[in-house]
């Protein structure tokens, strides 16, 4: 059975969770401390949809500034992105956008989007709303989801749409 | 949805938690970022990890070969890499003496030297006062995978020249989450944002077989497949010297001096290379230097007219070389690597003395009269396809690899026969006694057991195989290669005696005998279990095995006097 | 795996180290058996061995040296220590008197525990610190004399005379072999034959690299 190889990369403010998602779709576990990445970390993992089997080259990115200029390296080539906010974060929100305009401009001509607002288990602390999420997901053609990486809520849908 | 695998990096089972950089060690000592300083010269800018330990003479070599040594207003980048001593060797731990032991002897990890593949860039650069930046990114690591790094370190570079250090921190992070460099396994190393798939060649491979690592399922876009750890463009560096390749082989085989000329650092290295490559896989067990220059701390130790030249290899392109290596037997000029008319009208010199300056024509500067006559067969083969380019250069360069590898093949096999006849006979080994050593390599014996069994059974050329067998005998390959052989073939001799040991019938052995010699045995019980469990890599010794030394211990200590006893058990 | 070839002996020996706690017993074996001093050395806990072959007139001879704990409290196990020792070095050092004085006391031990036939050797260790001198070598030699036993002043940590006190006393038992004096089938004479096998050719292989040691330091 043919394996289809899917580059993807994670991109978004520092402290939203990317690393946390990548860990709860690769490995199903969370670790509420988990260190900041440098420069980026790789995993990867096979998933079976409809008989079709699927191998994530996932690409976490670091999330602080100083390791932004190195995005590129990692979105170059890929064929989707997940570009994460943290719900709870107005101002992640903000930065999301400035990634997608990135994308939008730089990045690979057939580039599936995803966006993924995370912790959505603080619901009580939300910033975000999932309307506002949503309608800017539409209109820049992009998938969207509300995930925890905590409780794993559609996490592993996400992965699984994009492919 | 039905099954999910995935695979996150720790997966050595012996060694599940690393220290952090210790897997990056195992496939690089550090990155050193190397600029040429206006008022400094050579300096190191930075190294990463800081923590990598570096000494002064060390930096001073890696300072002075991280650049072109003669001036060249070339712009652009150039790939080349250089060895050189190291001043702290390498203590193998107990897994990498796994990957010592199953690793071809060409692609042991070097613990003598460190390879430094350099990745230099020149441009046009408006804010210095020079208006030039010289630049390089050097990547100096252990293992001899040439290739390998080759690609990584222009991976590695490009990602520095275009976001600067926080790329080289990234990068070395990638790099300490990869696997192990195993021999047989078939990685997929993922750096800045690619991932390269690269098969380690193990001892067990067949000679020959294509090293270029399997692939999954389908061809997988999304990875970039290095085809080899080790092999370089032979055939495009030897080009100029096609019609001599039989006595650079042969050159190369016994250890005879030989430098390499050429214009640039990138072509000098690769020759120097594709030379030791050229006998494989025997190692070549001299020192060589695929890049080295006058300020190199061996300059003075390497070209002394006082004495022999030693036997080695080196590379040079600077001009000053031709005067000062001028006594050297075999001078090998090469020139660009983009220049293929020029093979036909090479002839070959037998005096050295129009050799001053480096604008001489290619060729191979000799007064050595070979032993063997040249393969006219391979020679035609690849020169009747290269005018119009019709093969593609990995054809030739696959072509010349296997003809040398077959070649040198050749050569080992009446060498490789001969020494099983040095084993000592099975009856011979016995469980209580330790293994019976190889009796010495006899050549007069050898000689004669050429007429039968000589290389003329496997290989086409001519020539007196015997005279080129004395010649061996004479260099540093044959006893790298004897004693490499030595250590194996006793290894697995030990490991026999070991089961024997197991497997005897120590009630019968015990009987009779005397407390001093009881304890002798003991003794000799715990320094072999303590033996196997030091060494866990020895995979080869089974569990029924250990298993059953330890039960022939026990009984042994059971049956001494109990105050005996009772000290025997704490030691 | 170090490369061990066959190493052919004949006899087996069994020595023992005796003396008082920090007189470098364990550094002169470990001298002996490693061409190296150890600076610094744990107590030693009961018995440790170190082995290595020797060749005394042409024969090679296997020493099995029982490296006893000085502490007192250890003595009273120490008798099957001695049984069957071919040779005893004695040690103490020559800085500290109080390890002189208590040599009568371990000769006592040696001779009522071992056979009449037990090579016995003084070693004057420490030499190398001769500054700190607190017995001079003729009252030593003196002593050594007057109770028949060979004597040398020995530093395990230059080395000096090392070998030679583990030589010496391998000749000395060797000789007593040769001129019928050490009966090799008398039980506990600390010296085991290997005898010829019945193809007629010489003694026993084993796999005791040289140099190897027990010794935990």
């Amino acid at each position: 059975m043919a394996v289809r190889e899917i580059k993807l990369c994670l991109l978004g403010d520092a402290g939203v969770g990317k690393s946390s998602l990548v860990l709860r779709f690769v490995c199903d576990t969370f670790n509420a401390c988990s260190e900041s990445t440098i420069g980026a970390s790789f995993m990867s993992k096979t998933i079976e949809v409809n008989e079709q089997s699927y191998k994530y080259q996932i690409w976490d990115t670091a999330g602080q500034e100083k390791y932004r200029g190195l995005a590129p390296m990692y979105y170059r080539g890929a064929a989707a992105a997940i570009v994460v906010f943290d719900i709870t974060r107005e101002e992640s929100f903000h930065t999301l956008k400035d990634w997608v305009k990135e994308l939008q401009q730089l990045g690979p001509p057939n580039l599936v989007m995803a966006i993924a607002g995370n912790k959505s288990d603080l619901d009580e602390m939300r910033e975000v709303s999932s309307h506002d999420a949503r309608t800017f997901a539409d209109s820049v053609d992009a998938l969207f989801a509300e995930t925890s990486a905590l409780t794993a809520k559609n996490v592993l849908e996400l992965f699984v749409e994009i492919s | 949805m039905a099954t999910s695998t995935s695979e996150y990096q720790h997966d050595e089972p012996s060694s599940p938690a690393l220290a952090p950089w210790e897997r990056f060690s195992r496939w690089l000592h550090c990155v050193c970022i190397v600029v040429f300083d206006l008022e400094l010269g050579q300096a190191i800018e930075d190294v990463y990890p800081a923590e990598a330990e570096l000494s002064t003479s060390e930096k001073r070599n890696i300072c002075y070969l991280s650049f072109p040594d003669s001036n060249s207003a070339a712009m652009g980048d150039t790939q080349f890499h250089f060895r050189i001593r190291s001043d702290r060797r390498l203590e193998l731990d107990s897994s990498e003496v796994l990957v010592d032991r199953d690793s071809p002897a060409v692609l042991k990890p070097d613990i003598a030297h460190y390879y430094g593949f350099v990745y230099f860039r020149q441009e046009k650069d408006s804010t210095s006062k020079r208006g030039y930046m010289q630049k390089s990114v050097v990547l100096l690591s252990r293992l001899p995978y040439v290739k390998f790094f080759s690609v990584i370190s222009k991976t590695v570079a490009e990602g520095y020249f275009e976001h600067g250090m926080v790329s080289i921190e990234s990068s070395c992070h990638d790099i300490d989450q990869w696997r192990l460099p195993i021999p047989g396994r078939t990685l997929q190393l993922p750096i800045s944002g690619k991932v390269l798939q690269i098969r380690i060649p193990s001892k067990k491979d067949k000679p020959g077989a294509v090293s270029s690592p399997e692939v999954y399922g389908q061809a997988i876009p999304a990875v970039t497949i290095v085809s080899s750890v080790q092999d370089v463009d032979s055939f495009s560096c030897l080009q100029p010297v096609l019609p001599h390749l039989n006595v650079l082989w042969e050159l190369v085989l016994v250890g005879e001096p030989i430098v390499v000329m050429a214009s640039t650092p990138d072509i000098c290295a690769t020759t120097v290379q594709a030379l030791i490559n050229m006998i494989k896989p025997l190692k070549y067990a001299s020192d060589f230097r695929p890049y080295f220059t006058i300020h190199d701390n061996e300059f003075k130790e390497y070209t002394t007219k006082t004495q022999a030249p030693p036997s080695i290899i080196l590379g040079v392109t600077n001009p000053y070389f031709a005067k000062t290596l001028q006594h050297w037997p075999h001078v090998l000029v090469v020139d660009s690597c983009s220049n293929p008319g020029l093979s036909s009208t090479i002839k070959r010199t037998k005096n050295l003395k129009g050799l001053t300056t480096l604008d001489t024509t290619p060729g191979l500067y000799t007064k050595y009269l070979p032993t063997m006559k040249e393969d006219k067969f391979i020679i035609r083969r690849l020169l009747k396809q290269v005018p119009p380019g019709t093969r593609p250069q990995e054809a030739q360069n696959a072509m010349l690899t296997r003809h040398f590898l077959e070649q040198t093949q050749s050569f080992i096999i009446p060498l490789e026969r001969y020494i099983t006849t040095l084993m000592p006979l099975q009856k011979n080994i016995s469980p209580w006694k330790s293994a019976p050593n190889l009796k010495p390599f006899d050549v007069e014996e050898f000689i004669r057991s050429l007429n039968k069994a000589g290389p003329q059974l496997t290989s086409d050329i001519k020539g007196n195989w015997q005279t080129l067998y004395r010649k061996f005998f004479k260099s540093p390959n044959f006893d790298g290669w004897l004693r490499s052989r030595q250590a194996e073939i006793l290894e697995a001799l030990q490991l026999r005696q070991i089961e024997m040991m197991g497997a005897a019938d120590i009630t019968a052995y015990i009987k009779g005998k005397a407390e001093v010699e009881i304890v002798d045995l003991i003794l000799r019980l715990k320094d072999k279990l303590v033996n196997i469990k030091c060494n866990n890599s020895n995979v080869s010794i089974s569990e029924v095995t250990r298993h059953r030394l330890t039960e022939h211990l026990i009984f042994v200590v059971s049956i001494l006097p109990p105050d005996l006893q009772g000290i025997l058990k704490n030691i | 795996m170090a490369t061990a070839g066959p190493y052919n002996y004949s006899y087996i020996f069994k020595y023992i180290i005796i003396g008082d706690m920090g007189v470098g017993k364990s550094c002169l074996l470990h001298q002996f058996t490693e061409k190296k001093f150890m600076s610094d050395c744990p107590h030693t806990i009961g018995v440790e061995f170190g082995t290595r072959i020797i060749e005394v007139a042409g024969q090679k001879i296997k020493l099995q040296i029982w490296d006893t704990a000085g502490q007192e409290r250890f003595r009273a196990v120490t008798r099957s220590y001695y049984r069957g020792a071919a040779g005893a070095l004695m040690a103490y050092d020559i800085t500290r008197r109080s390890t002189y004085n208590h040599l009568s006391s371990w000769l006592t031990d040696a001779r009522n525990l071992t056979n009449p036939n037990t090579v016995i050797v003084l070693i004057g260790n420490k030499c190398d610190l001769d500054s700190q001198r607190d017995v001079t070598y003729e009252e030593a030699k003196q002593f050594a004399d007057e109770n028949g036993l060979l004597y040398l002043e020995a530093s395990a940590k230059t080395g000096e005379n090392v070998e030679e006190a583990f030589l010496d006393t391998a000749k000395k038992i060797y000789q007593n072999i040769q001129d019928g004096s050490l009966d090799l089938n008398a039980a506990e004479s600390g010296v085991q034959h290997k005898p010829t096998n019945s193809r007629g050719t010489t003694t026993i292989t084993t796999d005791q690299p040289v140099n190897e040691s027990k010794c935990a330091c």
